[in-house]
């Protein structure tokens, strides 16, 4: 497909996705016009929401996206993300230096989850959405058990304790931000630069090395793969633990690098794993543009808190606006079916 | 919710009504599922119509009957799209459903917040009255229906030549059309009941289980259906027996946290529903079971 | 006509052009009369599976009539001939596997408006007539090949089809299985049914045939009725072949070490049914050998056991003396594939590059491919092997299937091998690329590397190989050496079942 009609197609996708966004405001009593107005542009009143929400959506994004180019749905980046952040806000409690072994034992633990789905789907043949939505809810209530139990703050009980200033990861101080200082008082997280990093890494793993080449063969054409002595079940299992890691990760940059703790009903983690998900199709699964959609989710999210709080509509808008844009792609995706020359696609005889 | 002691007979009695919205969406998304349409939004369906019974009937005064008609027909609505856009336009069946799922999440706290003025849940009101109470478990006429319903529909699958031709559908469309079956009609109209069921499920939850809608409270039922579902083998009996083994593993969960009054203990409790449907179709994965062949791939005629 | 019995459909005039110009019939005359079997003979691409087809409804003729029972015919479907009183039973059978037999018929049956009680009486009386038992309760899936085939015949007939179109019939079959469904043809003759059998194998036209239509390259080359003097094995092997010219190439004189054994290989496919059986040769470096027959015969099974894609059943496969258990033991031992189908073999969607980098890497251990080796591998592509190409970026899939082949024999000879398997490696490349292609092939075994050439195309075979083997029902039938080897003797061959 010609990629300026991808391109088209994710736009128009964007649209309806907005137009259902403004249907539900127009329902809600709210201007419609308006309230899209203001979901597009208020990344200057909510800066930290829009640079937070992009880096954590953008490696919960390549976490859906890795394993789609194999054929895996991995549904799995909201439990995986929940394991990773409360597992390095534990490490980071118990090592109290640097940010590294948090960060490291996030990976980890998004890591084992996503393995055990790549395992249940390659070995037993156990459908992974299944099972990732499955270890999402264990591991949303296991997660509530140990903030509540475990890390709970003696004098704030419904927050745990926080991650100690020596395992923090450290921001940009707005001194050091020239004329943004006026638009980033509390100066800048350092997370979007990591996730950015990352998502770079994903890319040039994918397309400038032979392993990634092979990846992504076994997606585009999984027996001439075969045929050319790649180990396919080795790679899907591959990328599965890696997306898990990564929305692991995703969870560890999260606390140890913006919001330091969690609240008793983990809404401080809730929504970015299947934000992911938003990000990864909008952006057509490359991880490029997995920066850029997750960067429009941030907006979003931004958007959708200014709008709770100046016309009182719930925030969810910005799950209304994406959950609809996703649908429309996916409703679309099969046009290279039905209407091959609308796309461009060359018809074989 | 009704008080429960927590005895065995009772959770056993409780199973009857925790089964029910994981065993009528399960059934329906079996008839999608043979006749080869996969519907992963049963999740939001179930929550959409929930909201919508709810609201119908806290707002609109229509009466438990009546909210549970309209939470039938949002559901047969969405399924029959579902079904429109997987078949003829060979949308992705898994993608949509994730889309829905995320949607109806955000849409149904929106319109909570704009009925209700809260973001969480709707005002608690007294559930439909069931046809009796057993161990202080009331039983809702659902209960024997959707047990009726999957007798019905194993026969449908199994007797008639209206269920053999749809069967055949899911199994290789190619060669049933070369035999004569309309597939992509037979694949609409069944993705079509799978919602109008789901929608059902959903609507029994906030109108009938507990009497409230509250934000995220299918919990994750739609896809407990699904395991339910793949542990069935496709076989409506068997997801009557699947239904009450997972609805069984809630039950336990609800009573075992009524019993402890513990706070702390009772999320690790919540996680059994979950982690035993997860292990219950892990088990059986390793058995052969007859996966309809033509599942979710859309089919496109030469 | 032969017995002068009336006719059940005549086919008039009928061309058939696709959408991409290729023309598929030309002006092509059938018929076919009550009780007679009318056989349709010709090599793969001939157009025999398409005439019929055309007559089942289910391709639209760009021109012709169809006549039946002395009335045009206007088909819209499938569903009119049916109705009409024609049935087509496939190679790959239209049933639907999971179900039982009762359930497949009722289907198709309900679908003709039959009540239930109705179809299963007709089904009893058609298959009591014709002295088979059906094993009704049985999954599709669980029964052997000929009897899947019987129960296309008893729907067929139990719908009513008084014209059955069986195409390419005992490819799935073993011999007693055929034996008995030449039993039931000759019952179906006698009960006034018109078959259309469409065949490549000489001996079944032979011993079954009342008429022959002969088809080449979509035109009717030839007729013949039962008796008269075109009707042999030879005449009608030449007519189906067409005129083959004698190899004229120049080839290196074979060096003494083995590359490539095969032995006693046994393959099977996914069903059970045993494709390759007990398959013995070996290849000397430089030399050339071809395996002829017709597709479908064992050789696309033979060539994924041979590359370590299939696992084999029995036997085993040694490349430079490794033994062959996984695609990467194959590649990382000195082998080389060209495989015979380009759409399985790259990736439509990914570019150019990407596609000839990942065929220049096969088997390797190296990690990084930087743009500029990439760059280098394409421009190399351009220069040594023609590659026309707007850029490395562009999807493949959007090349010609001439540059498409560059794209895959040319990466594969910039990799470098001691053994190449290349399966029909000129298939639908221009004349000035197929030249290109088999030069290299040839100088390719003039350096040392011994050569599998798998190929359907016989003049292919005839002119690069040193040896030919040829394959049919999955075995090696014969083998000749490239002095004796001519287009008839090979053609005989070919089409002994």
């Amino acid at each position: 497909m010609a990629a300026s009609r991808e391109l088209l197609l994710t736009l128009a996708s964007i649209l309806v996705g907005l137009a259902a966004g403004a249907l539900v405001l127009a329902a809600g009593g709210a201007d419609p016009l308006k309230g899209i107005y203001v979901l597009l542009t208020s990344f200057t009143y909510y800066p930290e929401i829009l640079l937070v929400g992009a880096s954590i959506t953008m490696l919960t994004g390549l976490a859906f996206a890795i394993p789609l180019r194999v054929g895996f749905f991995n549904i799995g980046g909201e439990g995986q993300l929940y394991a990773g952040a409360i597992v390095s806000l534990m490490v980071s409690l118990v090592a109290p230096y640097t940010p590294f072994p948090g960060l490291l034992a996030g990976f980890t633990a998004g890591a084992i989850l996503g393995f055990i789905a790549g395992f249940l789907r390659v070995r037993l043949g156990v459908n992974e959405v299944l099972s990732t939505i499955m270890l999402n809810w264990a591991i949303y209530w296991t997660s509530t058990y140990l903030v509540i139990d475990v890390l709970a703050d003696p004098i704030y009980p419904h927050l745990t304790r926080q991650v100690p200033e020596a395992a923090r990861i450290p921001w940009i101080p707005s001194s050091l931000l020239g004329p943004l200082s006026e638009v980033l008082p509390g100066g800048v997280p350092i997370i979007p630069f990591i996730s950015i990093a990352v998502a770079l890494a994903a890319w040039a793993a994918m397309y400038l090395t032979v392993p990634g080449l092979r990846y992504r063969f076994v997606g585009a054409n999984e027996y001439a793969a075969l045929s050319r002595g790649v180990n396919v079940d080795y790679v899907k299992l591959a990328s599965m633990t890696v997306a898990g890691g990564l929305s692991g990760l995703a969870g560890a940059l999260l606390i140890l690098g913006y919001s330091y703790r969690v609240d008793t009903g983990l809404s401080g983690l809730a929504g970015y794993g299947f934000e992911g998900i938003g990000a990864a199709l909008i952006g057509r699964n490359h991880p490029l543009g997995i920066i850029a959609a997750s960067v429009f989710l941030g907006e979003l999210a931004a958007g959708s808190e200014r709008i709770q709080v100046e016309a009182n509509v719930p925030a969810e808008l910005a799950e209304v606006v994406s959950g609809a844009i996703i649908f429309v792609l996916a409703a679309l995706s099969g046009l290279k079916y039905v209407a091959p020359r609308l796309l461009g696609v060359k018809s074989e005889g | 919710m009704v008080e429960v002691v927590g005895d065995a007979a009772t959770v056993a009695v409780l199973a009857l009504a925790t089964m029910v919205p994981i065993t009528l969406a399960a059934l329906g998304e079996i008839v999608s599922e043979k006749a080869g349409i996969v519907n992963i939004g049963l999740e939001g369906i179930m929550l959409l119509a929930a909201w919508v019974a709810a609201a119908s009937y806290l707002e609109a005064g229509v009466g438990y009957i009546g909210a549970y008609v309209l939470g039938a027909i949002v559901g047969l609505a969405l399924g029959l799209i579902h079904g429109v856009l997987s078949v003829y336009l060979k949308g992705d069946q898994i993608v949509m459903g994730i889309g829905l799922n995320i949607f109806a999440v955000g849409a149904t706290i929106l319109g909570t917040y704009a009925l209700w003025g809260v973001f969480s849940n709707s005002p608690s009101f007294d559930p439909m009255p069931g046809l009796i109470v057993v161990s202080g478990v009331k039983i809702s006429p659902l209960v024997p229906a959707t047990i009726a319903l999957g007798i019905v529909l194993w026969a449908f699958l199994q007797k008639t030549v209206i269920g053999l031709r749809l069967r055949a559908c899911g199994e290789d469309p190619r060669s049933a059309e070369a035999m004569g079956v309309n597939v992509l009609l037979y694949q609409v109209m069944a993705a079509g009941f799978s919602g109008l069921t789901a929608g059902l499920a959903g609507a029994y939850l906030s109108i009938d289980y507990q009497g409230v809608f509250a934000k995220n409270m299918t919990a994750g039922r739609g896809f407990i259906a699904l395991a339910n579902v793949a542990f069935s083998g496709w076989d409506p009996l068997l997801a009557l027996l699947g239904g009450y083994l997972f609805g069984f593993f809630q039950a336990l969960a609800i009573s075992l946290n009524i019993a402890l009054q513990e706070e702390a203990l009772s999320s690790i409790i919540n996680t059994i529903p979950y982690l035993a449907t997860l292990a219950a179709v892990a088990v059986v994965a390793r058995r052969r079971v007859r996966i309809p062949r033509w599942i979710g791939r859309p089919y496109i005629k030469e | 006509m032969s017995k002068g019995s009336r006719k059940l459909v005549e086919m008039r005039g009928i061309v058939k052009v696709y959408p991409d110009g290729v023309k598929a019939l030309d002006k092509v005359d059938f018929d076919l009369a009550e009780g007679e079997v009318h056989a349709l003979l010709g090599e793969n691409g001939a157009g025999k599976t398409t005439l019929m087809r055309i007559l089942y409804g289910e391709i639209r003729p760009t021109s012709g009539m169809i006549i039946v029972r002395g009335k045009e015919a206007r088909w819209r479907g499938p569903w009119d001939a049916i109705k009409a009183g024609i049935a087509m039973v496939y190679q790959n059978f239209r049933l639907v596997d999971a179900l039982t037999v009762r359930e497949n018929l009722l289907i198709y049956l309900s679908s003709l408006g039959v009540s239930r009680s109705e179809a299963e009486s007709r089904i009893m009386s058609v298959a009591e007539d014709l002295g088979l038992s059906i094993p009704m309760e049985a999954r599709v899936e669980d029964l052997p090949m000929g009897v899947r085939q019987r129960v296309e015949i008893v729907k067929a007939l139990s719908g009513g089809a008084r014209v059955l179109i069986l195409d390419e019939p005992t490819s799935n079959l073993t011999p007693l299985e055929a034996e008995g469904l030449f039993r039931l043809i000759e019952k179906l003759k006698k009960r006034g049914v018109g078959i259309v059998y469409i065949t490549h194998k000489l001996r079944e036209v032979m011993s079954i045939a009342d008429r022959v239509t002969v088809l080449r390259k979509g035109r009717v080359v030839g007729r013949s009725v039962r008796g008269d003097r075109f009707f042999s094995e030879e005449k009608l092997a030449s007519l189906m072949v067409g005129e083959v010219l004698a190899p004229q190439r120049s080839l290196g004189e074979p060096g003494k070490d083995e590359v490539l054994r095969v032995e006693s290989l046994t393959v099977e496919s996914g069903e059970g049914v045993i494709r390759v059986r007990d398959v013995s040769f070996k290849v000397v470096a430089g030399e050339i050998v071809g395996v002829a027959g017709v597709a479908g015969n064992g050789q696309e099974e033979l060539v994924e056991a041979i590359i370590g894609v299939r696992k084999p059943s029995k036997g085993s496969v040694y490349v430079n003396g490794v033994r062959v258990r996984s695609a990467r033991d194959f590649y990382r031992a000195g082998g080389g594939f060209i495989p015979g189908d380009r759409v399985r073999a790259l990736a439509h969607e990914l570019s150019v590059a990407d596609n000839a980098a990942f065929i220049y890497y096969t088997g390797s251990r190296a990690i990084l491919m930087t743009p500029s080796r990439v760059k280098q591998l394409f421009h190399r592509l351009v220069r040594e092997f023609g590659l026309k190409a707007m850029s490395p970026s562009t999807p493949v899939g959007r090349l010609s299937g001439g540059n498409q082949q560059k794209v895959l024999v040319g990466s594969e000879f910039l990799r470098g091998f001691r053994v190449l398997v290349a399966v029909n490696p000129t298939q639908g490349l221009d004349v000035a690329t197929t030249a290109f292609v088999r030069d290299l092939i040839v100088k390719a075994s003039r350096e040392g590397v011994g050569v599998l050439l798998v190929s359907t195309d016989l003049d292919e075979v005839l002119e690069l190989s040193h040896r030919i083997l040829v394959m049919s029902g999955g075995r090696v039938v014969g083998e000749l050496r490239r002095g004796e080897a001519s287009p008839e003797r090979v053609g005989v061959l070919m089409g002994g079942s």
